[in-house]
């Protein structure tokens, strides 16, 4: 049985993973701000664009047949720049953001074009040689002479660009940490960020935050992105600008980093909206939320609220309609069972709103407003345990054993407690396991009237200024919750009734 | 199967549980759809000096919701008009201010921005059925086409819809209806019937399917398989007719969680504000201020009558259908 409830478990992985991608779907379509044309109107279009693709807007959903990547973007920025049209002042840019890393791209193919083109993309990488500390500045900005020296830099140091040496560099850097092995990883130039990037660490005593700034230190020279960590600087704030780096990495190292054989493979997946926040939701808890904590962590520190709400309301509840349910059962046709038929009705359809206004001018605030809340929720979750206690209570009276214990001589009471109940509530608590996420509504709406803290407020929060990251968080944890009460019912069943256990073996997964 | 069918039909329409039901939601229903004779600021129909003017508040809605009380009269001077109940709409705000109390003009005063609460409680009664009916249709014919589908396959398909029905079955409406709310950029009725529908189906999907697989091992099946029916007949014919039942049943338990949980949604506030009027919404005014217990009541009280008989029609549909429930009346010929 064990067995069998552990392959249920595993098999919510699949299907929690489905549930992300069905709501990640359904959240690509909420309006991004970026898409307000008052707001595009108010700042300019570069830094929409870079606003965009801060938020993956440039992706597509799921699949990416055609990531881009270094060596994309450095061919469209040559061709660009080489046919000297319209174009090339964007090329240009281009080329002198992508840097080092666009190098081994460009300069292998140097020799294969006409002579003026050749000139005209010498000059146009003069910025990065500047950058990179080569060449003196007549060289390099010489048209007579750029494409010459590039040409024989390619000779020279073609071979130090590659991945070893870049990553013997950034190790040299860490474990040392000087000048002259800065000097090395500038050299490279934004050939090396994925490894000076990859080797930040969040920083967490002095040795740590000294390597970290070394390492932002190349990276902010390299990218012109002016975010150091200076001399002076605390923990937390090498923390932060670390954790910056890293946002910044996850969002652009397509542009620094060729992605070949099997990353090319992955690049097809992970290049793409869905790809990044999975990535994102692996390894940072879900996620940031606008006010820089975890998602994970935010959803930790709510759910203890509501799920405690619906928990002592489910046990409220189903103490008082197990009662009541055998109560009608054992006095069919009697008057009080069709009282208890009313109130229990008139519990269920009373909405929520109403019972928990008036029991909060009962109970107040704090945590008198926590057994409110609970209480209010359970007057709706009494009405389903009863109807159910009652049918299935009325159907083990008739059987024959209960019958045969009458006819020995036992009382009502008797037969209706040790006969007729044991065997009658197993169907009302398998009904208990799959109640919680149904009450989760009502939930929402006795936080908000008590004014707790919970998951109710951070969603309706989330569903005003369109936090889908949180909504993604929601949906998946409550997904994952519900299949973990699913699979603890049906164990739960089969403990109670021996009889069930082979045949929910056999029956294999068809729930 | 026919017999059966007539006598179930002849015990529904003398059981006195159906009728109040049926009264009760039909009158709500009845005020939903006539809603603009009820309460509108503009006359039912007008006779005078520019001929006749019939159902202009339904007609020319928008220009008569723009003007105040005294243009409208000005308008109207010397016609011979029968004007609706309540002479206001549900969104303008009233010159009376808010928290009027109530008068001959307001018969139910008006709420905290000023509106008339009558007319705000008769359009309540369109959005909860407007909304909850089609959401609960939609939702029974998905799931009886899936839950059919899942107990007529075998072997990985099946695997996969079953698996897919108590994943869809066990997961909060409340998410679903966030999410939806989070896309949209104006809050509209529709998205929230799609909302619901996306949820709902997976519980008829669920009894259909029990059914279902209940009824192909069945006799009748068998034998109308032996006389070389093909597979679709026998699914129409023999099976489909034992599951309609219970998704009905479902389905008007579900008309009764769809208007609860629109309130519910209206009381919460999420996403962008909406205009129209929805007992959810008044709801949420009330509580806001307690002292104000009218704003409570009476909402309260309609969903309370709307849930209440949609919950009776469901029992006694119960108590028709299955032979096994406590209720169920003795046939003739059965000890």
């Amino acid at each position: 049985m064990l067995r069998h409830a552990l392959r249920r478990l595993l098999w919510t992985l699949p299907t929690l993973i489905g549930i992300s991608l069905v709501t990640f779907f359904l959240l690509s379509f909420v309006p991004d701000p970026t898409d307000d044309p008052a707001f595009a109107a108010s700042v300019s279009a570069d830094a929409l664009t870079h606003l965009r693709r801060e938020r993956f807007l440039d992706l597509p959903r799921f699949v990416n047949l055609a990531p881009l990547d270094v060596r994309i973007r450095a061919a469209i920025a040559v061709a660009a720049v080489a046919e000297g049209n319209a174009g090339a002042d964007a090329g240009r840019r281009e080329l002198e953001r992508l840097g080092g890393a666009a190098l081994p791209y460009v300069l292998p193919r140097f020799d294969a074009l006409p002579p003026e083109q050749r000139t005209r993309l010498a000059l146009a990488l003069a910025p990065t040689a500047r950058r990179m500390g080569l060449g003196t500045p007549d060289e390099v900005s010489d048209p007579g002479r750029a494409a010459a020296f590039w040409s024989r830099l390619w000779d020279d140091r073609g071979v130090e660009f590659r991945q070893a040496s870049v990553r013997s560099a950034v190790s040299r850097l860490v474990r040392y940490g000087s000048t002259t092995r800065v000097a090395d990883l500038v050299e490279l130039d934004t050939f090396a960020l994925d490894d000076v990037l990859g080797a930040l660490r969040v920083p967490i005593d002095r040795a740590e935050i000294d390597r970290a700034r070394a390492l932002t230190d190349v990276a902010a020279h390299v990218t012109g992105r002016d975010d150091r960590i200076s001399p002076g600087d605390d923990g937390d704030a090498a923390r932060a600008c670390v954790e910056r780096w890293q946002a910044y990495w996850a969002v652009y190292r397509s542009d620094f980093v060729a992605f070949t054989g099997p990353a090319r493979v992955a690049a097809v997946l992970l290049e793409t909206r869905y790809g990044k926040w999975a990535l994102g939701a692996i390894t940072h808890r879900f996620g940031r939320r606008p006010d820089g904590g975890a998602v994970l962590d935010e959803l930790g520190r709510r759910a203890p609220t509501t799920l405690g709400i619906v928990f002592a309301a489910i046990v409220l509840a189903y103490a008082a309609a197990i009662p009541l349910g055998a109560i009608s059962a054992a006095r069919r046709g009697h008057r009080l069972e069709l009282v208890i038929a009313c109130v229990v009705l008139g519990f269920y359809v009373v909405p929520t709103a109403v019972v928990a206004v008036v029991l909060h001018r009962v109970f107040g605030e704090g945590s008198a407003g926590i057994f409110g809340a609970a209480l209010t929720l359970s007057f709706a979750l009494i009405a389903a345990p009863t109807g159910q206690q009652r049918s299935s209570l009325a159907a083990t009276l008739t059987t024959d054993y209960v019958v045969a214990a009458r006819a020995r001589g036992a009382t009502m009471t008797r037969a209706t407690l040790v006969h007729g109940l044991r065997n009658a509530l197993l169907p009302v608590l398998t009904l208990a396991a799959l109640e919680a996420p149904m009450a989760l509504g009502g939930a929402f709406v006795a936080e908000r009237v008590f004014g707790l803290h919970g998951l109710g407020e951070a969603t309706i929060e989330a569903v005003r200024s369109r936090d889908t990251g949180w909504l993604m968080a929601l949906s998946i944890a409550s997904a994952g919750l519900a299949a973990i009460f699913v699979v603890l019912s049906d164990l739960l069943c089969s403990l109670l009734d021996v009889r069930l256990g082979p045949a929910m073996m056999n029956r294999k997964r068809s729930a | 199967m026919k017999t059966s069918e007539r006598d179930l039909f002849a015990r529904l329409a003398t059981s006195r549980r159906v009728l109040v039901a049926f009264v009760l939601l039909g009158t709500l229903t009845l005020v939903g759809v006539f809603a603009e004779i009820i309460a509108s600021p503009a006359p039912i129909a007008a006779f005078g000096h520019r001929g006749v003017a019939l159902f202009p508040g339904i007609l020319r809605a928008s220009a008569y919701e723009s003007m105040t009380r005294a243009e409208i009269e000005e308008l109207h001077e010397g016609d011979t008009a029968v004007w609706p109940l309540i002479r206001y709409g549900p969104i303008a705000p009233t010159e009376e201010g808010p928290n009027a109390s109530i008068s001959l003009a307001h018969p139910l005063g008006t709420d905290a921005l000023g509106r008339d609460l009558a007319a705000r409680l008769v359009y309540g009664a369109r959005t909860a059925l407007g909304l909850s009916l089609p959401a609960v249709l939609l939702g029974m014919l998905l799931g009886v086409g899936l839950g059919g589908l899942a107990g007529v396959l075998r072997g990985f398909w099946n695997e996969r819809l079953v698996r897919l029905v108590e994943t869809v079955d066990t997961f909060p409406a409340i998410i679903v209806v966030a999410l939806v709310r989070a896309i949209e950029r104006k809050p509209s009725a529709l998205s929230l019937v799609i909302a619901v529908a996306l949820v709902r189906w997976a519980e008829v999907a669920r009894l259909v399917r029990a059914e279902v697989l209940h009824a192909s091992s069945e006799e009748y099946v068998l034998a109308a398989r032996a006389l070389g029916a093909p597979p679709l007949r026998i699914f129409r014919r023999h099976i489909l007719p034992n599951a309609v039942a219970p998704a009905i049943m479902s389905s008007a338990t579900g008309v009764a969680s769809v208007v609860l949980l629109e309130a519910a949604m209206s009381f919460l506030q999420m996403g962008a504000p909406s205009r129209v009027a929805s007992w959810g919404e008044t709801l949420a005014e009330g509580a806001g201020d307690p002292s104000r217990l009218r704003l409570i009541l009476l909402p309260g009280l309609l969903l309370l009558i709307t849930v209440g008989a949609s919950y009776m029609l469901a029992d006694a549909l119960r108590d028709g259908i299955d032979p096994r429930s406590p209720n169920a009346r003795k046939r003739p010929g059965e000890s």
